[in-house]
């Protein structure tokens, strides 16, 4: 089974998002920051982390940023719903130009968001 | 009045003069050679100090205009820099406030295309669902033009498709504007560009709105056109380098118009013909600063009791050509 991290702070877009990929065949861990995230990835491996960008403590661009530290090819796709100051389209281009291997802005529907993860993992 | 004043002082001298004159010959002739001499230099002396206290009263007028000119554009600028922090503050409670609903927005998303996927949903449950993605969607559109306003204000000016950006924002305002006042878009499409803020453009275009549904007391039509017109179609358009092509923005109502003496004075700061805390008179002063900024120019046409039209023009980047539908040549 395809195994996914799933970084994401906001209770009900988690619980949606895990949803919606389970019942699309992936097994999926979730972290609520970048450093739980970072504290799953040291004990099992991904085929894909689909983060947010905007979370307390660590957030989507530092984790971004410590993964490629050490790991260049780990899939991510970063989804962003934009913050205070600072535009969706911002967050995305600067997520990108990190390291993400592609970004989309929030809410999607869960044919873009599906294809995205797809489009990733064939790669 | 200066004239008089002048008119006035020559006279005084003159008679000044011809006092000296007189009481000269009269000493002449009573052999009196230092009474003489005395009233022969006095009118000349009398009229170097004048002069130079002239010269000295005008010089001082002049610094004074000047002291009080960089007063008003000090003024100016505090004005401009307030409303700067006030939208600044604005923009990111807006990206905020966007960040939220997106988050929000994204469960209703997600949930509500797994409900869609079940097959043996009863139809009538499926409608309802629809709905709910339907409305699901005009707030992820409100949500993301809201982000405009949030983009960086300080940053630098950027290369910014206007017919794209324009149909945006106006579908913003349309969507936030009173209900009551329809916006009219005529936007010819075209691939060009122009060098502004995002942020300033709404600004720009919500000013310039709210001013005519205010002026048709928030009933009506208001058309906004965005075209490229050449120095035949607009005069303002020779105004700019031949080699670079004009967008001009067009906001039109049909309000009450204005009188030539007010349309001459609407973007003096704080000058306003709304009512109390209608408005603060600040809208088309701010408009024209930017519109400045980008080095454009801007001009009203108005006719009492039929309406007003505001054009901005606006130059394109360097490397567009556009002709006069738009499309790229």
């Amino acid at each position: 089974m395809n195994r996914m991290l799933l970084v994401e702070d906001d209770e009900f877009a988690c619980s949606a998002l895990r949803e919606l990929f389970e019942e699309n065949g992936w097994q999926v861990v979730v972290a609520e920051n970048g450093i739980e995230a970072m504290r799953h990835m040291t004990q099992i491996s991904f085929e894909v982390i689909v983060t947010d960008v905007f979370m307390p403590e660590m957030d989507g661009v530092e984790l971004v940023r410590q993964i490629r530290l050490t790991d260049k090819t780990q899939k991510i796709l970063a989804i962003s719903g934009g913050g205070a100051g600072m535009g969706s389209d911002k967050a995305v281009d600067i997520i990108e130009a990190i390291g993400a291997d592609a970004a989309l802005q929030k809410p999607l529907r869960n044919e873009e968001l599906l294809l995205a993860v797809d489009r990733l993992t064939a790669a | 009045m200066i004239a008089v004043c002048g008119f006035a002082f020559i006279v005084a001298i003159l008679i000044f003069c011809g006092y000296f004159d007189a009481v000269s010959h009269l000493a002449l002739d009573h052999d009196n050679w230092h009474t003489a001499a005395f009233c022969t230099a006095s009118p000349a002396v009398v009229a170097s100090c004048s002069w130079f206290t002239y010269r000295r009263w005008r010089q001082s007028r002049r610094l004074t205009d000047e002291l009080n000119t960089a007063f008003e554009k000090c003024h100016q600028m505090e004005l401009e820099l307030l409303e700067a922090q006030r939208l600044g503050t604005l923009g990111q409670l807006a990206g905020g406030l966007a960040h939220e609903i997106n988050n929000t927005l994204q469960p209703v998303f997600s949930l509500a295309g797994l409900c869609l996927d079940q097959a043996d949903l009863p139809d009538r449950t499926r409608e309802r669902v629809e709905k709910i993605v339907a409305a699901a969607e005009r707030g992820r559109n409100i949500s993301r033009r809201a982000l405009i306003y949030s983009a960086e204000r300080e940053g630098d000016t950027l290369p910014v498709n206007l017919s794209e950006t324009i149909t945006d924002i106006l579908a913003f305002l349309d969507e936030t504007t009173i209900s009551s006042v329809r916006i009219d878009p005529a936007i010819v499409p075209s691939s060009a560009t122009v060098r502004v803020q995002p942020t300033e453009l709404m600004q720009v275009l919500t000013n310039l709105v709210t001013n005519s549904a205010d002026a048709m007391d928030s009933k009506g039509i208001v058309r906004v056109s965005c075209d490229y017109p050449s120095a035949e179609d607009d005069p303002l358009v020779s105004d700019f380098p031949d080699s670079r092509g004009v967008a001009r923005i067009s906001v039109a109502d049909h309000g009450v118009g204005m009188k030539e003496g007010i349309r001459q004075r609407v973007f003096e700061p704080f000058f306003s013909t709304k009512k109390p805390r209608k408005g603060t008179g600040l809208g088309l002063s701010i408009v024209y600063g930017i519109v400045e900024r980008w080095g454009g120019r801007i001009r009203i046409d108005s006719t009492e009791g039929e309406g007003t039209a505001v054009y901005v023009l606006v130059p394109l980047e360097p490397h567009n050509t556009t002709n006069r539908r738009g499309s790229n040549e």
